[in-house]
């Protein structure tokens, strides 16, 4: 990924500070919009927090033009967006204590490895067509990142974010019944 | 905590994987302290792992973004103004006197005798100049070259910065290749002539060759053109894609005329708007991403070209609308 900004970037600037920022603008806000969609609620949300990230960073923009990894500079302000994107989330666990599901000492933890879910799910990828299985293990189990996989296997980048976002659409699909199957087994 | 069960816990709750009743929980822990370094790796493979690839609605929220962000600079307007002139003027003793490190180190700066000029052209328009070395450059509508006054002897390469569209016929100067610098890239020839597609809305940047070779480079790769090659190049996720073409025909709005072939419908409406110089409004539902192929004399005007697009479509309409033109579906159309 190319995270530094050409030197030559700032006479550009310089001039008109607009248009290279619409240039920055152009390069990172999809994949903001996209980090900050996981930890959102809604699209709608997300483009708000992505959109006040950009407007930050617009009033730091001077500091900007003279960072060496732009990158990671945007990562972290996207983070903090997120994570400031959260709170209102987080809060509302103090008030699941009523809820006998969850009791005092649940870890974190468990929202991983929660009943039969963990069993579901590797159920699910084990159904999976097999490049579709090979590609979103290599992502979310070896933790690689989509042009690594890419370049392993052979195939266009596209094709790799084409099989992941079909196998959340499936894993999605089958947690939404779990928890359905779940709720009505309580009744 | 390990980081491997930090990132799972990350990487589920941002995959929508995480049940429900869950989410407050994880979110809490997300947002506390422990475990603070597991988890700053954890965000930082999500991200890593996070596409860049364009979004459907990247154009709007660029729109979005560009409103605000004039709102935000007209409120700030007084103060700006009287800073605006001291900051030209410093800026240039800076390049100038300053020099030291940022001067002498990167040999491109040592490239220019002094000041860069601007040629911009509006909407509407094209304009022309000849370089110092006698390179012709021609500005397509909506661009803007910043050059040197004069090439400077002492430099190893003659560097211009393009944003926009622009045709050059360099002059041939085997000791000092011409560098055209769109963005992070590189685009460096010998003698010879080319077009180069780089506005800022696109996230392509196309460099057609006529005649001679170029050279198409960033960091991390580059690309070699002979005559009546292209290179289109995404500034979102990198890749360089080389074709062959007819060259003449990537020139044509030297000549007025408006030549399409299988382009996507939101760069025909761009393109059109900066040609004749109009706002045009393109409803949500209608599909920007439908190719057409279609060409326009120079005698033709925006409403030939608004009629044949609607004509070709079927299913769309358009309208003048308080000076611009709207875009939108028929009523009751097919689809």
């Amino acid at each position: 990924m190319e995270s530094d900004t050409n030197p030559l970037f700032s006479i550009a600037f310089d001039r008109d500070e607009k248009k290279a920022f619409d240039m920055i603008f152009i390069r990172f806000y999809p994949r903001v919009k996209r980090f900050v969609m996981g930890f959102c609620g809604d699209e709608y949300e997300a483009e708000n927090v992505a959109q006040d990230v950009f407007m930050k960073l617009w009033m730091k923009r001077r500091h900007v033009s003279s960072v060496e990894n732009l990158d990671a500079y945007i990562y972290a302000m996207a983070r903090h967006a997120a994570l400031d994107a959260l709170k209102s989330v987080a809060l509302r666990a103090h008030s699941a204590v009523e809820d006998s599901d969850i009791a005092d000492e649940t870890h974190v933890e468990d929202a991983l490895y929660s009943h039969e879910l963990r069993e579901i799910i590797h159920r699910q990828i084990e159904k999976m067509p097999p490049q579709q299985r090979r590609v979103f293990r290599m992502s979310r189990m070896d933790g690689l990142k989509n042009d690594e996989i890419a370049e392993t296997l052979h195939i266009s980048k596209r094709t790799v974010e084409a099989h992941i976002s079909a196998a959340l659409v499936e894993l999605r699909k089958f947690v939404t019944v779990f928890i359905v199957e779940m709720l009505l087994r309580q009744l | 905590m390990n980081n491997y069960i930090a990132y799972q816990i990350v990487r589920n709750f941002v995959d929508g994987l995480i049940p429900h009743r869950y989410r407050p929980l994880v979110a809490r822990w997300l947002r506390d302290d422990e475990d603070a370094a597991a988890k700053e790796a954890a965000f930082r493979k999500v991200w890593d792992q996070t596409s860049s690839a364009e979004t459907s609605d990247l154009a709007r929220s660029l729109v979005t973004f560009q409103h605000s962000r004039d709102a935000y600079e007209r409120r700030r307007d007084g103060r700006r103004q009287r800073w605006r002139a001291v900051k030209y003027a410093a800026g240039l003793l800076l390049l100038l006197a300053a020099g030291g490190v940022l001067w002498f180190s990167a040999s491109s700066y040592y490239a220019h005798s002094g000041e860069l000029l601007e040629c911009s052209v509006a909407n509407g328009a094209t304009g022309g100049l000849t370089l110092s070395d006698g390179t012709r450059v021609r500005l397509n509508a909506g661009s803007t070259v910043l050059y040197p006054r004069t090439f400077s002897r002492f430099a190893s390469r003659r560097e211009v910065y393009l944003e926009g569209e622009a045709h050059f016929e360099v002059s041939k100067d085997a000791e000092h290749p011409f560098i055209v610098h769109v963005g992070n890239l590189r685009i460096r020839v010998l003698g010879t002539r080319f077009n180069v597609k780089a506005y800022v809305c696109d996230e392509n940047v196309t460099t057609t060759l006529e005649e001679g070779k170029v050279s198409v480079s960033n960091d991390r790769q580059s690309a070699l053109l002979k005559p009546n090659e292209q290179l289109i190049y995404n500034r979102i996720n990198g890749q360089m894609r080389k074709t062959s073409v007819d060259s003449e025909r990537y020139k044509a709005w030297m000549e007025g005329r408006l030549v399409f072939d299988q382009e996507p419908l939101g760069r025909v409406i761009a393109d059109v708007c900066r040609k004749y110089n109009v706002e045009i409004d393109v409803a949500p539902s209608v599909d920007t991403t439908r190719r057409y192929t279609m060409s326009f004399r120079n005698d033709e005007g925006v409403d030939d070209v608004m009629n044949v697009i609607t004509k070709i479509a079927g299913n769309l309409t358009y309208q003048h609308e308080h000076g611009r033109i709207v875009l939108k579906m028929k009523k009751g159309g097919a689809r």
